[in-house]
Order: C-alpha cells, then sequence, then structure tokens
C-alpha cells in the first residue's frame, strides 16, 4: 500500500460513498473526580457554616425576646399634663408599680389659658410644632 | 500464537455499587438527621420572634395611644373603649365624644383591632393574638392582658392603667 492509499484509509477515504468516518468514538461528557471533589468540598463548607448562623441568630432572637419572654407587666402612666395629652405624647410603660410617673420636659411656673392654633406633626423627623395664644 | 488484547469495561463493578449505596445511604440520613433539628429549630426561631414583633407592635399603640387617655371603660370582656382628651382646648375630662376622640381596641378572628370612631378608620395592630382580656378592678384601675399564641408558642404581657 502506498503512501496515497495510507492517507485515504486515514480519511475515510476507503467508506463507500466516500463518507467520512471517524476513526474514535466521541469521548462522553462527565465530570472529573477532580470537579466532584471540588464540589462536595464547597457543599460541606457551606453545610458547615450553618450551624454557628444558627447559633447567632438564636442568640439575637433570645436577645429581642427578652423584654416580652416572662411576662411582663407595664403599668401605664398617662400624660398628666393636658398640653402632652393633646400633643400626643404617649403613655410611659413603667415595669415596676408606684414609680414617679415620667417628668414631661415642659417647665414653667405660670398657668396660662392657651389656644391651640395650628398643629404640625413630622413623625419621620419626630418634630411636632404647634402654635398657640396665651392668656394670662 | 497471539490473544486479543483485553481491556477491561469502563464502568463499575457491583461491589463498588453496593458500597457506594450503602455509604451514600448512610451520609444521607446523618445530613437528614442533622438537618431535622435545624428545620425544628429555624421555624421555632422565627416564631419567636414573630411573637415578639407583634406584641412589640400592640404595646407601641397602646402606648401612643394611651398617652392622652382620660377615660377608659371595658367592653364586653374583650374589648376596650379609650377616651383621648383632645380639641382646642383639652379640658381633662373623658366627654366621650367630640373634642375627644374615642378609639376602640377589641379582638376580632385573632386580630387585635384598633377602631378610631371619630373617622371610622380600623387598622389590625397585631395578629395571631388567642385573647384579649379587660378586667375593671377596684380603684379606677384597669387591666388588660394581650396573649399571642402560635404553633404551640405563646407570650403575654399584661398592662395596668388607672385614671390620670
Amino acid at each position: 500500500m502506498g503512501a496515497s492509499a495510507r492517507q485515504d484509509h486515514a480519511a475515510g477515504g476507503d467508506v463507500p460513498g466516500g463518507a467520512f468516518r471517524r476513526r474514535h468514538p466521541p469521548k462522553a461528557a462527565a465530570y472529573t473526580l477532580l470537579e466532584l471533589q471540588v464540589t462536595l468540598v464547597i457543599l460541606g463548607a457551606g453545610l458547615l457554616a450553618m450551624p454557628p448562623l444558627m447559633a447567632m441568630q438564636s442568640r439575637q432572637i433570645r436577645h429581642v425576646e427578652a423584654w416580652c419572654r416572662s411576662g411582663p407587666t407595664f403599668y401605664v402612666v398617662s400624660q398628666s399634663n393636658r398640653w402632652l395629652r393633646r400633643l400626643g405624647a404617649p403613655a410611659q410603660m413603667e415595669t415596676e408599680a408606684g414609680h414617679s410617673p415620667w417628668t414631661p420636659p415642659v417647665t414653667g411656673q405660670q398657668e396660662y389659658d392657651v389656644e391651640l392654633k395650628s398643629l404640625t406633626e413630622d413623625l419621620d423627623a419626630r418634630i411636632i410644632q404647634a402654635e398657640v395664644t396665651l392668656r394670662d | 500464537m497471539t490473544h486479543p488484547p483485553s481491556h477491561r469495561a469502563g464502568g463499575f463493578t457491583l461491589g463498588e455499587l453496593l458500597v457506594v449505596s450503602m455509604l451514600m445511604t448512610g451520609l444521607t440520613v446523618a445530613i437528614a438527621q442533622t438537618w431535622r433539628y435545624l428545620a425544628v429549630d429555624i421555624v421555632d426561631l422565627r416564631t419567636r420572634a414573630r411573637l415578639s414583633q407583634e406584641l412589640r407592635i400592640a404595646v407601641e399603640s397602646l402606648a401612643e395611644d394611651m398617652g392622652a387617655v382620660v377615660g377608659a371603660a371595658p367592653m364586653g370582656g374583650d374589648g376596650v373603649l379609650l377616651c383621648r382628651d383632645s380639641g382646642q382646648t383639652p379640658n381633662g375630662l373623658a366627654d366621650w365624644g367630640a373634642p375627644d376622640i374615642v378609639v376602640q381596641y377589641y379582638l376580632s378572628d385573632g386580630k387585635l383591632i384598633r377602631a378610631d370612631q371619630s373617622t371610622g378608620a380600623e387598622i389590625v395592630i397585631a395578629g395571631d393574638v388567642s385573647s384579649f382580656t379587660i378586667e375593671d378592678l377596684p380603684g379606677s384601675l384597669l387591666r388588660m392582658i394581650l396573649e399571642v399564641r402560635r404553633r404551640g408558642l405563646s407570650r403575654q404581657v399584661t398592662f395596668m392603667w388607672s385614671s390620670p
């Protein structure tokens, strides 16, 4: 067999009709052992990271619910100052009976007759603006 | 005499498959056992956080309303009427009508509802509420007990209020 004939055989030239025929079947697509090992290591690391996260979350939730876990009793102290009531100041929630009510941040010796003209509340900025008229 | 080249077929033997199957089964069971406890823990944490959140919102809402309250009256055992002092010149008396604002808290279908009777607006304050008990005590004292319950866990808060 000459060189020309060997070339024809290698290129599939001996197949009737001249159709191309590969001499080796295609390699089956599959994962290598290394790829599988890397995947398992990543999966294992992810699983190992879960318990510490759970423990941290558990601690945080225990801290968050500490105020209500023991079934607390709140002694509700409504505002005694009528203008603080009008301005919507919240009640003081005492956790022990007999505590002094919250001292309102309004001072002054003179008691005026006050008429409310306008009231603007900006709850985001925690600002309440009131326009009033004072009379002796 | 020549022998044809013998090459082993690419694949696992039955013994290898059996060993791998046993190992995989053992590993799966171990992981499932671990995750069973973790899953219970996750549900438990979510429930506790939810209950704490519902109670906190209820407490804040009641504190907001009760700051201006000059009168409170139980309503059927699982509701309360609050009279908030209001108007251009607050008089410090419970008028139970304009210019005072009357707010009603009541339990409905596991929800604590806040109804503003002057505007007709109703909002849900808290869910998972199992009971909202109002007791009128001697000495102008009012006791409100709010309990939330979810998935077998419960939390409770008690409010004691007296006329200012």
